[in-house]
């Protein structure tokens, strides 16, 4: 009998989900750096923007459910952020910076929220077209070929710095039949790939400009 | 609020009297040394100077490390380069200062007529010596009061303070004598 509930127990334990576990985890101090912690809220809050479209994108519950576990731990990391700050905290100057920091923090947490709000959208029964919400965002995928005049020719991503000055992030590089999709800092861009980039219509003009030669150095 | 009195008790009083204990060790070598001192007066004015700059430095350098923990510009890492800066910037200051006070407390002492027995080199020598090893002894126990404050999370004040002030006490004197013995 007895054998029999706990199981019960366990079973329903396993049918939580991983955010509801995450919620009721308990806040207290650890020793993790200001900088880790906001290195990890900084990716967090890029990947859920990610996956939050990703879910509405494909009616996904499973990448909303995970959206919601990145949210509940950011609210988490935003606590454990605060608690450190003031830990660190001696002089009146670091307390300043510190408040910068924290700034920071909340916005993350912030966008991380706003994600999880665009998930709702799941719940709704006649939901809003996607391709109209889509068209009339302020960043939009763009398709860029890389002439080989241009300076950026067997170049690493991370040394051109593409993302810090344009702002446009390389979601895919295509070569010939080869797709690289997700390239990190170290990928190395070649003469005639067509890349496949997110970012604002400014950006994509001073990244095309560029890939086409006719500017010699991002600025 | 946070810090009542039983609070206060309760962390201090463990660590304190620990601390007591060793400065009564450090107690009994200044006086197995006693004749030594009192044939030269103007060490038994600088054994204060001695210990109170060691100790504020080893304090100083810890808070600064713990700080930079929390911040996170300094790693849990006994090779991190930031921290050695901290180090060398701490030694330096150190150096400093006590050639500084040598001579100021070497003049003091001459207008004092305490007697003397003992040139300015020699010394500005002995207490740069002294100071020096006790710095490197205090820095290396502050780095580790201050990684094991962020660890656990206590209070850098309350723990890496009374710590390597104790610490640094008991060893300035030993060094002192350490140092007097050589020359």
């Amino acid at each position: 009998m007895i054998e029999k509930k706990r199981r019960n127990i366990i079973k329903r334990l396993q049918r939580t989900p991983k955010w509801k576990k995450e919620e009721f985890s308990e806040i207290e101090y650890e020793p993790t750096p200001v900088k880790d912690l906001l290195t990890e809220m900084k990716d967090i809050s890029e990947l859920i923007i990610d996956l939050a479209y990703s879910a509405v994108l494909f009616d996904n519950e499973e990448i909303a459910e995970e959206v919601k576990y990145l949210e509940v731990r950011m609210d988490k990391l935003n606590y454990d952020i605060r608690i450190m700050a003031m830990m660190a905290a001696r002089t009146k100057e670091d307390a300043e910076q510190l408040a910068g920091i924290l700034q920071v923090a909340q916005s993350a947490e912030k966008i991380s929220n706003t994600a999880g709000d665009i998930v709702l959208i799941l719940k709704d029964k006649n939901r809003p077209t996607l391709s109209r919400i889509l068209s009339k965002a302020d960043e939009k995928i763009f398709r860029i070929k890389v002439f080989s005049n241009s300076k950026a020719c067997k170049q690493k991503i991370g040394n051109l710095k593409i993302e810090t000055e344009t702002g446009m992030r390389i979601i895919a590089i295509r070569r010939e039949n080869i797709w690289i999709f997700n390239p990190q800092s170290d990928a190395i861009l070649m003469a005639n790939d067509w890349l496949i980039a997110r970012g604002t219509d400014e950006g994509f003009e001073d990244l095309d400009k560029f890939l086409k030669g006719k500017l010699r150095v991002l600025e | 609020m946070i810090y009542s009195w039983k609070k206060i008790v309760r962390y201090g009083l463990p660590l304190l009297t620990l601390c007591i204990l060793i400065e009564l060790f450090a107690g009994q070598i200044l006086q197995s040394g006693q004749n030594t001192l009192l044939k030269i007066p103007i060490y038994l004015i600088s054994i204060p100077v001695i210990n109170g700059v060691g100790g504020n430095i080893g304090s100083i350098l810890g808070a600064r490390l713990a700080s930079g923990l929390h911040v996170g510009y300094i790693n849990l890492d006994i090779k991190d380069k930031k921290m050695h800066e901290n180090l060398i910037t701490s030694l330096l200051m150190g150096i400093i200062t006590y050639t500084v006070l040598a001579i100021l407390i070497y003049y003091i002492a001459s207008f004092s007529r305490i007697t003397m027995g003992i040139s300015l080199i020699e010394f500005v020598f002995v207490l740069l010596a002294v100071g020096a090893l006790l710095i490197c002894v205090v820095s290396v126990v502050s780095i580790f009061t201050a990684f094991l404050s962020f660890k656990k999370g206590m209070d850098p004040d309350d723990f890496i303070a009374p710590v390597v002030t104790t610490i640094g006490d008991t060893m300035g004197i030993i060094f002192l004598f350490l140092i007097i013995g050589v020359a």
